[in-house]
């Protein structure tokens, strides 16, 4: 008997010594990022490099003693693309102190979380969801939406066509994901490419995971396609072009690719197929991310060799150093004791200009703006590489052409 | 009418494809009665022992071909012994749900290795399109097809002609009464995965060759199942015609109806065809046809 009191209060000893040591990693002074990602899913390619950049970020900037003795706790789950597991992660975390900031990584994602998050008074990053500029509310997109940048796509497109000395109007093809993030690009550019005298075919849809696009893309070219914008989340569009380079449509269509189109990944795998393949994007990709200084000079303290680097990596610093400056601000308004995630909110409106040593344009979050910029920049793979053919341009503004 | 033919021979090269992964389940049934939901898992990590001796370790073709045989027929094996062995006598439904267990866990490690990334096999074979007018086929996929039906013919010998495919026939019939006559049905079933790991091996190469090793690459199993328990669960026969008729299904429909219903066709076709068999023929097209005494 007395050696089980014994073991009963050795027990309580420990548990009680658990519970303070806890209570004195919490008291430190902390704030919090939750990021609901695909880290082994379909969108998986562009979410682990993002998170590691924002990561890394994290780290250097806690190594630097944080801000103003704030450092940031990084949370990130696998919701696998998975709306369902997406939402369940946030309400587990939804009562977690200090929690500023949701960085919602899929469109459906952003989309079922919005609500939560506007009745938690909280904020959310959302990938290009323009629906969520078009009703201005606590949900801040990443870049230009997704209908400006098929918009300046279109625009690229006419130009191609008229640089080309071809008459009549240009047939393009569109396919991507069936799920809210394929059709979005549709809700406003559909407008626009018609504005402009494009001739859009019916768009193509198919599920995420899909392994071969060969029907899809033989209907596009049967009815007449001149280019193609292939959607998904690479390697999903390098494995549609892939496709496409087999069936020979290569030669005789231009494959285009919206934000999330080849990175090193597919240029990795399928370097031959995607030659020529022109990509638009709101982040520095492939050469230019390559040499940018304050990109390269992270990963390589953190990741080593450039061998394995990935142009997103980029990308996830951008949400760093936008929360970064939100964090400024908000604790400078409020202070650390009284810091909620609504003063985030109240900061990230005030973030217009924001300079992000070039990975993407400046800031355009405002009062009345959620976007992330309004910038985009057009790449084309030549040799293997992904070299840019523009410079920054400013994307029209295809979210007002739609009613949501 | 070209359209319809192109499709329709696509849809028979990606139908092999499904006949070589539903072949790994049929063979497994056959002996077994399991109906194995961990096969897509064989077939994915097949290609991926090839990926890696070829690309890992640069081996040639052949010399990174025997090895991947190798490992995914150990894997087989493993998942018979470790976890199907003792469940012997064990209803089916433990069986069956513990190849669903095996899975879910190998598709952990799975997706863990790959991490969203593709892994793309080298070119070993001949590139370029096999052009008949207007009708184009990729050479690498021709040879996949025909890989399909030398595979199919080389189990059919092996089940009919040699002594291992007798016992494995025995087995099938009544475990008891083959055990019998000698037959030690323990190392039959050993033998019959140690076999599907190998087919599957080739299914997985065969795939990847078209459509690389990418997270999904596990769930072509899916197709195999519905293909296997539309030819009949029993029926290698089955398997082939079923898979060839599946893939061509699937293509010709999405190419005509897609337009007509908003798309998807190519992703329901499989159940719809699974449906309309389990409905007129519930021992499937070529199964064997149970009477029972009641």
């Amino acid at each position: 008997m007395g050696k089980q009191v014994r073991m009963f209060l050795k027990a309580a000893l420990m548990i009680s010594l658990g519970v303070v040591c806890l209570t004195g990693v919490a008291s430190a002074k902390e704030v919090m990022y939750l990021s609901l990602a695909d880290y082994t899913g379909p969108i998986a390619g562009l979410n682990v490099p993002g998170d590691m950049g924002l990561e890394d970020f994290i780290k250097d900037v806690n190594a630097k003693g944080g801000v103003d003795g704030v450092t940031i706790k990084f949370i990130g789950i696998d919701t696998r693309y998975d709306v369902a597991r997406a939402v369940s992660a946030y309400k587990r975390y939804r009562r977690t102190p200090r929690l500023l900031m949701v960085n919602s990584i899929s469109t459906g994602i952003g989309k079922a979380v919005a609500p939560l998050i506007e009745k938690d008074k909280r904020l959310q990053m959302v990938p290009g969801d323009g629906e969520f500029q078009a009703h201005l509310g606590r949900s801040f997109i990443w870049g230009p939406a997704y209908q400006d940048a098929f918009a300046a796509m279109m625009d690229w497109v006419m130009a191609d066509w008229k640089k080309k000395g071809k008459s009549g109007a240009p047939v393009v093809g569109y396919l991507s994901w069936d799920n809210p993030y394929g059709r979005e690009p549709l809700r406003g550019g559909k407008e626009y490419a018609e504005k402009i005298g494009i001739k859009l075919l019916p768009p193509e849809f198919f599920p995420p995971g899909t392994l071969k696009h060969d029907v899809y893309l033989t209907r596009l070219a049967n009815a007449g396609a001149n280019y193609i914008l292939a959607g998904g989340v690479d390697p999903t569009p390098t494995n549609i072009i892939r496709d496409g380079y087999n069936l020979g449509l290569t030669k005789t269509i231009q494959f285009m690719t919206d934000y999330w189109g080849p990175t090193a990944l597919g240029i990795g795998v399928h370097a031959e197929a995607l030659e020529g393949t022109v990509i638009i994007s709101f982040f520095q990709r492939g050469e230019d991310a390559r040499n940018n200084p304050v990109v390269t000079d992270l990963w390589k303290r953190y990741r080593g060799s450039m061998d394995k680097f990935n142009e997103v990596y980029g990308m996830g610093m951008s949400w760093g150093m936008t929360y970064l400056a939100g964090l400024k601000i908000a604790l400078k308004a409020a202070g650390y004791e009284k810091l909620e995630a609504d003063d985030m909110y109240k900061a990230y409106q005030k973030l217009t200009g924001l300079n992000k040593y070039d990975i993407q344009g400046p800031c355009a979050y405002s009062p009345t703006s959620r976007l992330g910029s309004k910038l985009v920049k057009i790449y084309r793979v030549k040799a293997g590489k992904i070299v840019p053919i523009t410079g920054w341009r400013e994307a029209p503004n295809a979210v007002a052409l739609h009613t949501f | 009418m070209t359209e319809f033919i192109q499709q329709t021979i696509t849809g028979l090269m990606t139908g092999s494809l499904y006949s070589l992964v539903a072949a790994g389940i049929v063979l497994v049934y056959k002996s077994t009665h399991v109906v194995s939901l961990a096969h897509g898992q064989l077939v994915a990590f097949g290609a991926l022992f090839f990926w890696l001796f070829l690309s890992g370790l640069g081996l040639p073709f052949w010399a990174g071909l025997i090895p991947a045989f190798i490992l995914t027929a150990l894997l087989g094996l493993a998942i018979e012994r470790i976890a199907l062995r003792p469940l012997i006598g064990q209803p089916l439904i433990a069986a069956f749900l513990m190849t669903f267990a095996i899975f879910i866990a190998l598709e952990g490690i799975f997706v863990l290795y790959l991490k969203g990334e593709t892994r793309t096999l080298p070119h070993f074979l001949p590139e370029g399109n096999f052009v008949l007018g207007n009708i184009s086929v990729p050479i690498n996929q021709l040879i996949g097809f025909c890989v399909a039906l030398l595979l199919f013919a080389a189990v059919s010998l092996l089940f009919r002609y040699t002594k291992l495919g007798l016992g494995m026939r025995a087995t099938a019939e009544d475990h008891r009464l083959a055990q019998s006559t000698g037959i030690v049905v323990k190392n039959i079933f050993s033998y019959i995965w140690i076999l599907s790991g190998i087919v599957a091996a080739v299914a997985g190469i065969a795939t990847a060759n078209v459509m690389d090793i990418y997270y999904m690459l596990p769930y072509i199993g899916i197709n195999g199942l519905i293909v296997a328990i539309c030819g009949g669960l029993d029926s290698l026969t089955g398997a082939l015609l079923v898979g060839l008729l599946l893939g061509v299904v699937e293509n010709v429909g999405a190419a005509y109806l897609d337009p007509l219903v908003g798309g998807g066709i190519k992703d329901v076709a499989g159940y719809v065809v699974l449906l309309l068999v389990l409905l007129i023929r519930p021992y499937g097209l070529f199964g064997l046809v149970k009477i029972e005494r009641i």
